[in-house]
């Protein structure tokens, strides 16, 4: 859906969310955290699959209707540093959707930078999603010229497997140096990216979702696990919802 | 209009608080709001030492509440008081911070400690938590053990002291009676419901500890009725706190007996809430043709309930 916004979308970055209040009263209660699509400079675009309470009422909006908004909210995903090499999107299921976002911001930062320096990055997208009909935007990554890999679990697409599946086959061939990797999906997606690149001196970055309450960093129920001595638990709502992989602890 | 209200030594300068858990130490909210125009924020609980709260997942949506099982985390009393209060003390907030011990002589410390403190305008004593291990915070579901902890807190602070009450007792009014005669100055009606909600799915619960604390529009039946009786059988000062998340919600806790109110789970839901309510709240009083908030309090017309004209 696309949500006219433009006080949200003028601080919007790639990597953030908002809160949404998905129906007026109190069922569902709380807000539901969405993670951006796509930004544009007066709307914001979210992606969502119909799985509970909220995302069901979400899918009851109709076009012209208001809908409350609290965001933009979390750190953004941290840019490449390097304008050379390759960067790595690993996506499971609907963590496609903030991906999206990403790869549009690196692309425009690109083109302001030239040509030259396009030739000298290249964005790989390896698509893990239940069925062929689960895989959504394909050709949107493809414009960018990014590099689109995908497999399902049942097949229907050619491959059959996990988006990890493809991470492991990518980390043994030689593709080049990965300057970045940036991975969102299903936690026991993130677990497997965060193992498989344990040893890798590239900044893998994680986008997490949780249960929130508040999204604003108050009321400290979104916790997950910190490696840092010191902290055990950090707010995927306000610390994240991006991290290192290197910086948490997935059960 | 003159939305002044006082909870024994408490003065305040309207009654709408935001609710302990709810708010942080402030830094988050600030952006969003003017704290100054807020009746008081009540900080998350501290205690002594840092404390790193429970696994997650720490949150389960129920119908109208939440459950939650935080566990308490917190930056503990030394943090608070380095980092946490200089924030609110430059929001010019009215800060009451709320205090936790797994022991009387953690209680002792805290309120000797924060007694020397600038920027406070009053303690809330947390004696009932449902979300840690046993043994550590249970006092409040007796009267002896509920009133030693206040007379405790008393005991090293001038500064004003409410005790915040858990509603997971057999009688309310026999508890609330132990905390004022241990010298408490008012009361918070009430703190979280035990509760717990399952996944049908896995079939395990849905916080990781099983049992959490319920809040929201689901209970607040629960504190309208312990604010009424505690209110009414021992006139001691009551701010009301349990699943306000509107103007409509707020008033049946003034008219039950609370001289302010808190809100939580709803402050999460809408930022916005407490600063609507305000004015909402003067609009009503108009309407009514009432003074203040204190010709509010307790006022019921008739202690008869009228049957509604169709």
């Amino acid at each position: 859906m696309e949500i006219e916004t433009p006080e949200i979308a003028a601080e919007a970055q790639p990597g953030q969310f908002v809160m949404i209040k998905t129906r007026e009263g109190r069922e569902p209660l709380l807000r539901r955290p969405l993670s951006l699509h796509r930004v544009s400079s007066t709307s914001i675009e979210l992606l969502y699959q119909v799985i509970g309470k909220g995302t069901q009422a979400l899918s009851q909006t109709r076009p012209g209707e208001f809908l409350d908004l609290l965001g933009p909210l979390g750190k953004p995903f941290p840019l490449p540093a390097s304008s050379s090499g390759i960067i790595l999107l690993v996506a499971g299921g609907i963590g496609i959707a903030p991906l999206l976002a990403l790869a549009e911001q690196i692309s425009e930062r690109l083109k302001v930078k030239g040509q030259r320096s396009k030739a000298n990055l290249k964005i790989h997208l390896l698509y893990g999603a239940k069925t062929k009909a689960h895989l959504v935007r394909i050709s949107d990554f493809q414009k960018m010229g990014i590099e689109v890999s995908t497999i399902t679990d049942d097949g229907s697409g050619g491959r059959k497997g996990l988006a990890t599946d493809l991470l492991r086959k990518f980390l043994v061939s030689p593709h080049g140096n990965i300057s970045a990797a940036y991975a969102c999906g299903p936690r026991p997606m993130l677990k497997t990216v965060a193992q498989l690149t344990r040893n890798k001196t590239v900044p893998v970055y994680l986008s997490l979702e949780e249960m929130m309450a508040c999204g604003m960093g108050a009321c400290l129920g979104c916790s997950v696990r910190a490696r840092a001595s010191g902290i055990k638990y950090l707010r995927v709502c306000q610390d994240g919802p991006v991290f290192l992989a290197e910086d948490i602890i997935l059960d | 209009m003159n939305l002044k209200t006082k909870i024994g030594r408490l003065v305040l300068q309207n009654p709408i608080l935001v609710a302990s858990g709810c708010f942080g130490y402030g830094e988050e909210y600030a952006p969003l709001l003017d704290l100054s125009r807020l009746g008081g924020v009540v900080t998350k609980g501290i205690s002594l030492k840092p404390r790193p709260g429970n696994s997650p997942p720490r949150l389960a949506e129920t119908p109208a509440g939440l459950l939650n099982s935080i566990g308490l985390e917190n930056v503990g009393v030394d943090r608070f008081i380095e980092e946490k209060l200089p924030f609110l003390r430059k929001q010019k907030a009215c800060v009451l911070v709320n205090i936790f011990g797994e022991s009387l002589g953690e209680y002792r410390k805290l309120a000797e400690i924060l007694d020397d403190i600038d920027g406070i305008a009053g303690l809330e004593v947390n004696i009932s938590c449902p979300n840690v291990e046993k043994g550590g915070l249970e006092f409040g579901v007796k009267p002896d053990s509920t009133r030693k902890v206040i007379e405790t807190v008393r005991g090293k602070t001038s500064l004003p002291v409410l005790a915040k009450l858990s509603p997971n007792v057999t009688d309310i009014v026999e508890i609330a009676r132990a905390a004022m005669q241990g010298g408490a100055d008012g009361l918070t009606l009430i703190n979280t419901l035990k509760g717990m909600a399952i996944d049908v799915k896995t079939r395990c619960p849905k916080l990781a500890r099983g049992i959490g604390g319920l809040s929201g529009p689901a209970i607040r039946p629960v504190a309208v009725r312990m604010v009424y009786e505690v209110s009414r059988k021992l006139a001691a000062p009551v701010i009301g706190a349990g699943g306000i998340d509107s103007t409509e919600a707020a008033l049946e806790f003034f008219i039950a007996g609370a001289g302010a109110v808190q809100i939580g789970t709803g402050f999460l839901i809408n930022p916005r809430l407490p600063l609507t309510i305000i004015p909402e709240l003067v609009g009503y009083l108009d309407n009514q043709g009432l003074k203040g908030i204190e010709s509010l309090v307790g006022n019921i017309p008739a202690d008869k309930p009228k049957r509604r004209k169709k």
